[in-house]
């Protein structure tokens, strides 16, 4: 009875702050409590940034796809990084009912949930604390800017469905060769002496990348390796 | 069960402690757009390695001729690496020419900047500003937390951004939709017998056209012109479609930009 008691009593406390703060830190442990609270009575719009498939990814799509149904004009924008992708899938069926849509990021991304444009978490890794911490932040401006440049990157990221559809043919080391010297502008013939094979071969193997692009010309086949980020490597 | 009420109020204390300092870690900036540029100063002032420069609002609406941010910025920032980001409509062209035989230039960008306004300082300190329903609003942020979520976002809208110096002009009006047609065609994968009877050409003429893009592009083949269309956003990304694509950014009609 007596912990029960005081178990209200630091709910209450924590409530009862999180109203007024600009900004305040939560220990790891508390970080699911802390996705529920937030996310509690959500109506419009959720902006969420993940990077692996951990406890934050986890509970922020369970509280959302269990929520689905009560805010069915609410917008969900998913940001993935590369490698946490896989363990998306896995969540393949909770996803079934959440209306999320899901974009892959290029490079790095700081675990991030903006609701409703009001209040943003901020997740952190801490070498004291096994499940890092959390920050919770309400001030309008920084809530704001975290959720427009969120918005930014969301949308010069590539969609889930051209991210899977990528293909690991065009990341052999083959392949990169052959698109580093199309990058640069080689001719075939140029190309093709480089690289050792006969003009013929070079042909073949880039009209397999411009397959695997889904490309039918070399002018989109250069366009579509530009924007799935295949070219990065190339020396500027 | 004891455990958990333990845990329960180590989370509180934890972040009892995160408040007690919050007014360290973020503090609005109230008054007018003066106090904003004031506290610009400031932090711009004491800088010592880097300055990041998020430019995505128009400071004449604030009453300030748009060079007012240059002139924040010291002359003497030799030793400081200092980038600026830009809405393409907000860049202050002057700023940019400014650059130009300088030995340590700033890095200026154009890209699709949200209304925002941004300035890291080394890294530790940011000062925010955005429009909310309740009007502008400011803060200065020293929270480690929010500063790396801020940066790592801005490093990505940075990387897909645009160096100033290398925007493209297709010339006047006319050619600018006409070079935006043929890009068009390029990206869809037109044939260019069936590009030429669109824009009722030979297919000589239309190729001639596509090369005249091409030397703009400092493209030598077609994958390099297709490479060059999407590091400058010419086009919305071709595996989207609707209206959330990007759109094309065009430079205004008319203007020369120097390439580089």
């Amino acid at each position: 009875m007596q912990a029960d008691a005081l178990v209200e009593y630091t709910i209450s406390l924590r409530r009862q702050a999180e109203g007024s703060e600009l900004i305040s830190r939560v220990d790891g442990r508390a970080l699911e409590e802390t996705v529920d609270q937030l996310l509690f009575g959500v109506r419009h719009s959720v902006e969420l940034a993940v990077m692996s498939g951990g406890v934050f990814a986890d509970r922020v799509t369970k509280v959302l796809a269990e929520r689905a149904s009560l805010a069915p004009r609410l917008v969900v924008r998913g940001l993935w990084s590369a490698e946490a992708v896989p363990d998306l899938l896995d969540l393949g069926e909770r996803l079934r009912h959440l209306r999320m849509e899901i974009r892959v990021a290029e490079g790095e991304l700081r675990e991030l949930l903006v609701v409703d444009g009001e209040v943003a978490l901020v997740r952190a890794d801490s070498p004291e604390l096994p499940l890092g911490y959390a920050v919770t932040v309400r001030d309008p401006a920084a809530v704001r800017v975290l959720e427009l440049l969120f918005a930014g990157a969301w949308s010069g990221a590539r969609r889930l469905s051209a991210h899977l559809g990528m293909g690991e043919r065009l990341r052999t080391d083959q392949s990169r060769a052959i698109l580093a010297k199309l990058c640069a502008g080689y001719t075939d013939e140029e190309a093709a002496g480089e690289m050792g094979v006969s003009l013929r071969t070079y042909r073949r193997r880039v009209a397999e990348i411009m397959g695997e692009l889904g490309a039918t010309s070399r002018f989109q086949a250069g366009l579509r390796a530009g924007e799935l980020g295949l070219l990065r490597d190339k020396a500027v | 069960m004891l455990r958990q009420v333990r845990e329960l109020i180590d989370a509180a204390v934890t972040q009892h402690r995160g408040q007690l300092a919050g007014s360290r870690l973020i503090n609005t900036v109230d008054g007018g757009y003066e106090e904003i540029l004031r506290m610009a100063k400031e932090l711009i002032d004491g800088a010592e390695e880097t300055i990041d420069i998020i430019h995505g609002r128009d400071v004449r609406l604030e009453g300030y001729p748009p060079d007012a941010l240059r002139r924040l910025l010291r002359s003497d920032l030799d030793t400081i690496r200092v980038r600026v980001l830009s809405a393409p409509a907000l860049l202050d062209e002057g700023f940019v020419q400014e650059q130009v035989g300088r030995e340590r230039q700033v890095a200026i960008k154009v890209g699709r900047i949200p209304p925002i306004q941004a300035l890291l300082v080394d890294g530790i300190r940011a000062l925010v500003v955005a429009e909310s329903a309740l009007g502008r609003r400011a803060s200065v942020v020293e929270a480690p937390e929010v500063l790396l979520a801020l940066r790592t976002l801005m490093e990505g809208v940075w990387r897909g951004a645009v160096p100033a110096h290398e925007r493209i002009s297709f010339g006047d009006q006319a050619r600018a939709a006409q070079a935006r047609q043929i890009l068009g065609f390029l990206r869809e994968g037109v044939t260019d017998e069936v590009a030429a009877r669109e824009l009722t050409v030979s297919v000589r003429t239309y190729r001639r056209y596509v090369a005249e893009i091409m030397t703009l592009l400092g493209a030598r083949s077609r994958f390099q012109a297709g490479v060059r269309a999407a590091e400058l956003r010419l086009l919305a990304t071709s595996w989207t479609s609707g209206a959330t694509g990007h759109e094309p950014r065009w430079q205004t009609p008319g203007r020369r930009v120097a390439a580089s």
